[in-house]
């Protein structure tokens, strides 16, 4: 979360305040929840909202550790929820294919994922704050995938791992019933390509989504939870068996359309329909020659 | 599938197994070289040329069952067609009397013009292979064909799956339901003239 | 007022209280599509009284991806790379099947040595297979350490692999009529030294499970099945020899240079969930026996020696040329230690019209690859005959009546891949 433009207006102050409590003030742009100004003053209110790693991050850390040669501890309360929260990330067994192995693999002893914290795979989306989408998730498959994630209790994580998940794989160009890529449905943090990736790719995305908890504020967990909701709307009393339309069913879902962004119908009585849908056949069949 | 009976085929014969089929056939197959693709050419659809019969073809010939013979596979194994009127009859004869007792698979072809069903059997107690092709009959649109679930019921989840897929209706199949596909899916997908064209799909992923 | 034994004369409410008992409806619960023991997308809807089964019917294709419509659209070799996910435990028998097939329609020539080393990656890859299923079957009868175990030998295998094909899992490995690359240097004397490892870790296994009370106590006489019963739901591999019927294709019907090991098939007599661990266990072992043999027997030995010969035949050549000598009298390098029999030109490789179905046996019993070629660059028809497709058709008769608890012993002897099941 590095800003190269928004260079922080650093003033330090703790040197000659010994007695009084040093605090940070911070003014974030509540959309992006970056940090754009950084003040070190001397408030009696301890006011942190987050941290930055960057010369703001850098600064705080030695000043820290200079407060903490002198005998204070200054922690903002982000930071302790923040470590606590990304070194405990308890992943979900949602194994759908040959990334599931891969999967597995990081939770033997050879690579060994619970040093990282992630101790148990949770059978139950109820236990988890994280979902491991490992394989690939066909449109039969997509609806269950969307009940799982709304079913996990915030705050929860997605790490799309393969390249199945993350644009389809090598199942996007011919394939007529894969969903291209896992975050038409959920939202996803990390992204790890392989086919399937190694098990220190794995690592690394968790690494990396550890990092970006980090980064995250406790005053905005709300914001986040409204962002991050699920992009398909499962229809009202739906069941996951839906009868075929000559008895009355109807598509229960619309898979991989963003519903708040196309409406089938809508744009069906609109007549902009042929631009939704194209006269479009498989690529192979598109090409000349 | 020995490949002793594979390497005693003549190239000739290997070159011309095909599956029975309505495509332009070669003229004189028997002398052509073993590559040659099965272009279209100008000349009328002639029966494609007798093969050798097999023993289990022979068979069912001796039982009274019209067989083709179409020779055997680049692994040695037999093939042979039947149609769909005699399909249930030879089927029973070949696990009686020729002991083909597990259906290892049904597959499904899309030729343009017809869809075939492939069965292929095995015989534990000779360990024979045998591949029965049928060709669907089209009425009003739709294919048509026998189910051997009375014979084999091993037939189940591949006749469904042949349904699925290539849109054969099997007669006599106890639950002839979608089984790969989502259950309210349009079209069959392994044909193909399969355009995917459910509107509830997005732009790239049809 | 009753005096009978069995019924307690229990005043009736109607609806609730009857003379069996309290009425209860029965309670259907969906078993998937997520689930830890499933082994992938498999949804049951079980109808359960109480704790007992009464009715139960897989649902399948929440992994369809279409395998076999990416046959007809792309080129042969444009699909080998998509062939491995079939059945991504036995990535290397989809292959064997595909190019064998496509071997056999085009006649191409495969050396003895590129059969040698596609049945030593064959049967390494059966132990890593056996392996991870002994892991996953013990972790959902409750015992979580046996995983970690096999994946400690799995691991083993898995860096042989990675050093002959450059991949953990999708190997991509074999050409048409050879293999992509020959052996590293030492290879076969570091596989060797797994290899031979190996039973000594099956004991330890072994050690703790096999004569465990739990675990006997859960899977003997549970999941009995009858030869009738395997040939009616099409069953095949361990499922079907643990009834006693000896169908190995290895030893029935040979291929590749299967007929010159000696290797056992086991088979077990009464059918049930711990006939088949038994089997899969000493199946291990019959590979370990295999590879050791092949190892022995690869034409041209290691690499070493082959690219020794190249060498000294390369050496002889320049000084021919330079001498101007007789060339009859160069060495040749012997077609069994080549790695590809002819030349095939990848990129518009036209096999001839023709038709092969190709049967090996899996891991989990009967693979098929079914294909159809019309001469034209691309496949006319791919169809994969998977051995978990019929297998896990068996399901529902094994658990209708009995106990609930029993689906994981039985489902977990199955040895069921999803991915070979919806293709």
């Amino acid at each position: 979360m590095s800003t190269q433009d928004n260079t922080p207006a650093i003033s330090v102050a703790a040197d000659k305040h010994k007695d009084s409590t040093v605090g940070l003030e911070t003014s974030m742009n509540p959309d992006t929840s970056l940090i754009t100004k950084v003040n070190l003053t001397e408030t009696p209110a301890n006011h942190s909202e987050g941290e930055q790693k960057s010369i703001a991050g850098k600064v705080i850390d030695s000043l820290q550790n200079m407060l903490e040669s002198q005998g204070i501890l200054v922690t903002s309360i982000d930071a302790v929820y923040n470590w606590a929260r990304s070194n405990s990330v308890w992943p979900m067994l949602f194994a759908t294919s040959c990334c599931g192995i891969e999967m597995m693999t990081v939770g033997t002893s050879k690579f060994d994922i619970s040093r990282f914290g992630s101790e148990v795979f949770r059978g139950t989306p109820r236990q988890s704050d994280l979902i491991i989408t490992a394989g690939t998730v066909t449109h039969k498959m997509a609806p269950a995938l969307v009940r799982l994630y709304e079913q996990m209790p915030e705050p929860k994580y997605v790490i799309a791992m393969g390249v199945c998940t993350v644009t389809g794989g090598m199942y996007e160009n011919d394939s007529y019933s894969v969903v291209r890529g896992v975050d038409r449905l959920i939202p996803v943090d990390v992204y790890v390509p392989g086919c399937p990736p190694r098990p220190e790719a794995l690592l690394d995305a968790l690494i990396q989504l550890q990092k970006k908890i980090r980064t995250e504020s406790i005053v905005n967990r709300k914001a986040r939870a409204q962002r991050n909701r699920p992009r398909v709307k499962l229809g009202p009393g739906e069941v996951l068996l839906p009868l075929p339309p000559e008895e009355g069913g109807e598509p229960h879902m619309r898979w991989g359309v963003q519903a708040a962004a196309y409406d089938v119908e809508k744009l069906q009585q609109e007549g902009k329909l042929a631009l939704v849908r194209g006269n479009c056949k498989y690529r192979h069949e598109r090409r000349v020659g | 599938m020995s490949e002793e009976s594979a390497k005693q085929n003549s190239p000739e014969e290997k070159a011309e197994t095909e599956n029975k089929a309505a495509a332009p056939p070669k003229a004189d197959a028997e002398k052509a070289p073993a590559a040659k693709p099965a272009a279209s050419t100008a000349k009328p659809a002639e029966a494609p040329p007798p093969r050798e019969p097999g023993e289990f073809g022979k068979s069912l010939e001796q039982a009274g069952i019209a067989v083709t013979h179409l020779g055997k596979d680049a692994m040695g194994i037999e093939a042979i067609a039947l149609s769909t009127h005699d399909l249930l009859k030879g089927a029973e004869h070949l696990r009686d009397k020729c002991a083909f007792d597990l259906l290892v698979s049904c597959s499904s072809v899309d030729f343009k013009t017809h869809r075939q069903s492939v069965y292929h059997l095995y015989s534990i107690n000779q360990n024979k292979t045998l591949a029965v092709k049928v060709d669907a009959e089209t009425r009003d649109g739709k294919d048509y064909s026998p189910s051997v679930y009375p014979i084999w019921p091993a037939c189940d989840w591949h006749e469904r799956e042949s349904y699925d897929l290539m849109g054969i209706h099997y007669e006599g199949h106890p639950n002839l339901q979608r089984i790969l596909m989502p259950v309210d899916w349009l079209g069959h997908p392994l044909r193909k003239d399969y355009t995917v064209d459910d509107p509830r799909l997005v732009w790239n992923e049809r | 007022m009753s005096t009978s034994t069995q019924t307690p004369a229990f005043p009736e409410i109607p609806g609730v209280l009857t003379e069996q008992g309290l009425s209860t409806n029965d309670l259907v619960v969906n078993i998937g599509p997520q689930h830890p023991s499933t082994h992938g997308v498999l949804r049951l809807i079980t109808t359960l009284n109480g704790e007992v089964v009464k009715d139960m019917e897989p649902v399948i294709g929440y992994l369809h991806r279409s395998k076999e419509k990416m046959g007809e659209t792309r080129s042969y070799f444009q699909y080998q790379p998509t062939i491995d996910r079939v059945e991504y435990l036995s990535s290397f028998y989809d292959h064997y099947a595909y190019v064998t097939a496509i071997e056999k329609i085009s006649n191409l020539i495969v050396p003895r040595r590129v059969e040698y080393i596609r049945m030593i990656t064959m049967e390494l890859n059966r132990i890593t297979s056996h392996l991870l299923w002994f892991g996953t079957f013990l972790m959902d009868l409750g015992a979580t350490s046996p995983l970690f175990y096999a994946f400690r030998e799995r691991e083993a295998i898995i860096k042989l692999f990675e050093d002959v094909t450059g991949a953990r899992m999708m190997y991509n490995y074999y050409r048409f009529g050879g293999v992509n690359a020959d052996l590293p240097v030492g290879w076969i004397n570091q596989c060797l030294k797994v290899v031979n490892d190996l039973p000594k870790a099956f004991d330890e296994y072994e050690a703790i499970v096999t004569q465990n009370p739990i675990v006997l106590d859960r899977t003997i006489g549970v999941g009995k099945l009858t030869k009738e019963d395997c040939l009616k739901y099409g069953v095949t591999g361990p499922t079907l020899r643990s009834t006693g019927v000896s169908l190995d294709l290895r030893k029935t019907n040979p291929y590749s240079v299967y007929s010159e090991v000696d290797f056992d098939v086991p088979l077990g007599t009464h059918g049930d969930v711990y006939d088949r661990y038994m089997i899969r266990v000493q199946e291990m072992r019959e590979s370990v026996k295999i590879i050791q043999q092949a190892l022995k027997q690869i034409p041209g030995g290691d690499t070493a020696n082959v690219a020794q010969k190249e060498k000294e035949i390369a050496e002889a050549t320049r000084l021919a040329k330079e001498q101007g000598l007789d060339p009859t009298n160069i060495p040749k390098m012997d077609p069994d230690w080549l790695i590809q029999g002819q030349k095939v030109n990848l990129m518009v490789f036209k096999p001839a019209a023709g038709e092969a179905m190709s049967l090996l046996e899996s891991p989990r019993g009967f693979l098929g690859c079914y294909l159809i070629s019309d001469g034209s660059p691309k496949a006319l028809r791919v169809k994969w005959r998977g051995a978990s497709f019929s297998n896990l058709s068996i399901l529902p008769h094994l658990m209708i009546g009995n106990m609930y608890p029993d689906l994981m012993p039985i489902f977990g002897s199955l040895d069921v891949i999803l991915p070979e099941v919806d293709r």
